[in-house]
């Protein structure tokens, strides 16, 4: 039966995760599936509504996408040059080492080896054989950091629209791993003066002054001028491709790490209050020191209230009193209710508010900090709650026993 | 010429706010002569600090009743960058540009984040919201209606002092360890 590329080339974008496992042989030694393993392969993977795997091989094997497996008539595979193409498409979102390059560069190496020798023998057989072989490493090389740029651009976007799915650590460890185990090591490979840069200038080396022996003989300066284009390309193509992946990474990574060491010391912060608790964040509170100032507290300015009450006491020629000492009782410092009740506004809800008011007036005479208690309650502008438990608070000079009183500002 | 709207910025950031890009003139006045501002409110006794990130307060080494509130806004804050991490949200972009929900926040839903916060008192949704109105009125949000908010740039003095608590803990396991 005829097969029509389009209709094929569908049903492969509409089958494709099973023929990619098909295509790479990951699931048996044999790259042969049986109808109950394609069967469970497409109970995990496909939409429910597609699941008829007898009707699926079927299709797949009138439109050239399967053909019975060699080794028994109930198993498929996928044919050679369908796997092929499937993983050359596959290889193009995938991340090659940068290992495949240099071992691609050290046959590179004995294959320059091969040519010189060639060369100097004016063997021209032994020399088309090493160029084969040369062109073939070029194009490899030249492939695998094309496929590798866009396996990166491919990550680099599902980072970007978080499809990812992982977590910032994930991310994290993903990017980092991405950063350096590939493109540092690519970059040392690259860049001037790394293996390729060696490894090309040797062949060229080879092929500009050795060659000159056989360029008499047809075909070879043709095939010299071939190979040198093929350097230029790949140089120029690995060098782009790098700094392009550089390019899209780098920020990436920047924020990204940045991005990790703040939660993970958010993390650890949390690890420690769990430990320690609320004391843990004492150091928070150290650093973010927040301003708290009103205008109500001006002339408790010291040096302002001295000067004021110096412009009062002004007289151009004072009357020098009797000198004497008197025994003065403190004045106490009278706790300004209006701030208290800023205070309270501020933190919203207080859970026992005769504690907070001694916790944070501690300065305050004990008298002083009772009545602004009273006096905030008797304002009626809070609303209260009267705890049915009661509680006990021991000051230097008492012991309270009260029941707590809530304290919320809003309605 | 004499300073610009110098009465609101001195209230503003004498009340413990700090002055971002929300709040329009006032940040307009504070940008155009940031070292004349600083020069005055310095004669009056106050530490006008400007921050990298775009911001203004006032340095409340004097600031006396805040630690709770500072405590329940720190923790607020590193549960929803922990949170945010978790679920793959970068933390430059939650905070950055993120529209959030009050609703949607997880700290009342783990046992675990409920255990971290109860040593700060903060136990039921009235409590979550009472810290973002704290966290509004010092300008490191800006509430959009009672459950939208995004996060301003002060709040990355929050998220900075992190690094303060793990130093301080490093130090005292090293004095223990000793």
């Amino acid at each position: 039966m005829a097969i029509n590329p389009s209709r094929t080339l569908r049903l492969a974008s509409e089958l494709y995760p099973l023929l990619e496992a098909m295509a790479a042989g990951e699931h048996s030694l044999s790259r042969s599936m049986t109808l109950s393993e394609i069967r469970s392969f497409i109970d995990l993977k496909l939409p429910k509504k597609d699941r008829d795997a007898e009707g699926i091989v079927a299709a797949m094997e009138q439109n050239g996408l399967l053909e019975e497996s060699v080794e028994s008539d109930s198993a498929w595979e996928v044919p050679h040059a369908v796997a092929e193409f499937i993983r050359h498409l596959a290889s193009r979102q995938r991340l090659t080492s940068p290992d495949r390059i240099v071992s691609i560069l050290s046959e590179i190496a004995m294959q320059t080896a091969s040519l010189q020798h060639a060369f100097e023998n004016g063997d021209k057989d032994a020399a088309m054989h090493a160029w084969k072989n040369l062109q073939q490493g070029l194009e490899d090389t030249r492939g695998i950091s094309q496929a590798n740029h866009e396996a990166i651009l491919q990550n680099i976007m599902a980072i970007k629209s978080k499809s990812d799915n992982r977590s910032l650590r994930e991310r994290f460890l993903f990017i980092q791993e991405l950063h350096s185990r590939y493109l540092s090591v690519l970059g040392e490979i690259v860049d001037v003066g790394g293996q390729m840069d060696q490894r090309l200038s040797e062949l060229i080396g080879v092929i500009k002054h050795v060659g000159g022996a056989m360029i008499n003989e047809p075909g070879v300066p043709e095939m010299s001028e071939k190979m040198l284009f093929l350097i230029k390309r790949l140089r120029e193509d690995a060098w782009t491709h790098y700094h392009s992946a550089m390019k899209e990474i780098a920020p990436l990574f920047k924020q990204i790490r940045h991005d990790h060491g703040l939660a993970a010391s958010a993390s650890r912060v949390l690890e420690l209050v769990g430990k320690k608790g609320g004391a843990a964040l004492k150091p928070v509170v150290e650093q973010v020191k927040v301003s708290k100032w009103r205008a109500e507290n001006l002339f408790s300015n010291y040096p302002l209230e001295d000067y004021v009450v110096g412009v009062r006491e002004y007289s151009q020629q004072p009357v020098l009193g009797p000198l004497s000492i008197h025994a003065v009782e403190p004045i106490p410092i009278m706790l300004d209710e209006q701030a208290l009740c800023s205070e309270i506004e501020d933190n919203g809800r207080i859970p026992d508010f005769l504690k907070w008011v001694f916790e944070h007036y501690g300065g305050f005479d004990e008298h002083c900090l009772v009545n602004a208690f009273h006096n905030v309650l008797m304002m009626n502008k809070y609303v209260t709650k009267v705890s049915g438990e009661e509680a006990c608070l021991d000051t230097v000079r008492s012991s309270y026993y009260y029941n707590p009183v809530m304290i919320k500002h809003g309605s | 010429m004499g300073l610009e709207n110098l009465g609101k910025i001195f209230d503003s950031l004498s009340r413990g706010r700090h002055i971002s890009y929300v709040d329009g003139d006032l940040f307009e006045s504070l940008n155009k002569a940031p070292g004349e501002y600083r020069a005055l409110f310095m004669d009056l006794g106050f530490e006008l600090v400007a921050s990298s990130r775009g911001f203004y307060y006032f340095d409340g080494s004097g600031g006396r009743g805040l630690s709770s509130s500072v405590n329940r806004i720190a923790l607020f804050v590193y549960i929803f960058v922990e949170h945010s991490a978790d679920h793959g949200e970068g933390i430059t972009d939650a905070v950055g540009n993120g529209l959030h929900r009050l609703s949607a926040m997880p700290h009342l839903d783990s046992e675990r984040y409920r255990k971290y916060l109860k040593n700060v008192g903060v136990e039921t949704a009235e409590h979550l919201s009472d810290i973002l109105r704290q966290m509004d009125n010092m300008g490191f949000v800006r509430k959009i209606d009672e459950d939208q908010f995004r996060f301003l740039p002060p709040v990355y003095r929050i998220i900075d002092a992190c690094e303060a608590v793990i130093l301080a803990n490093n130090i005292e396991e090293e004095v223990e360890n000793e």
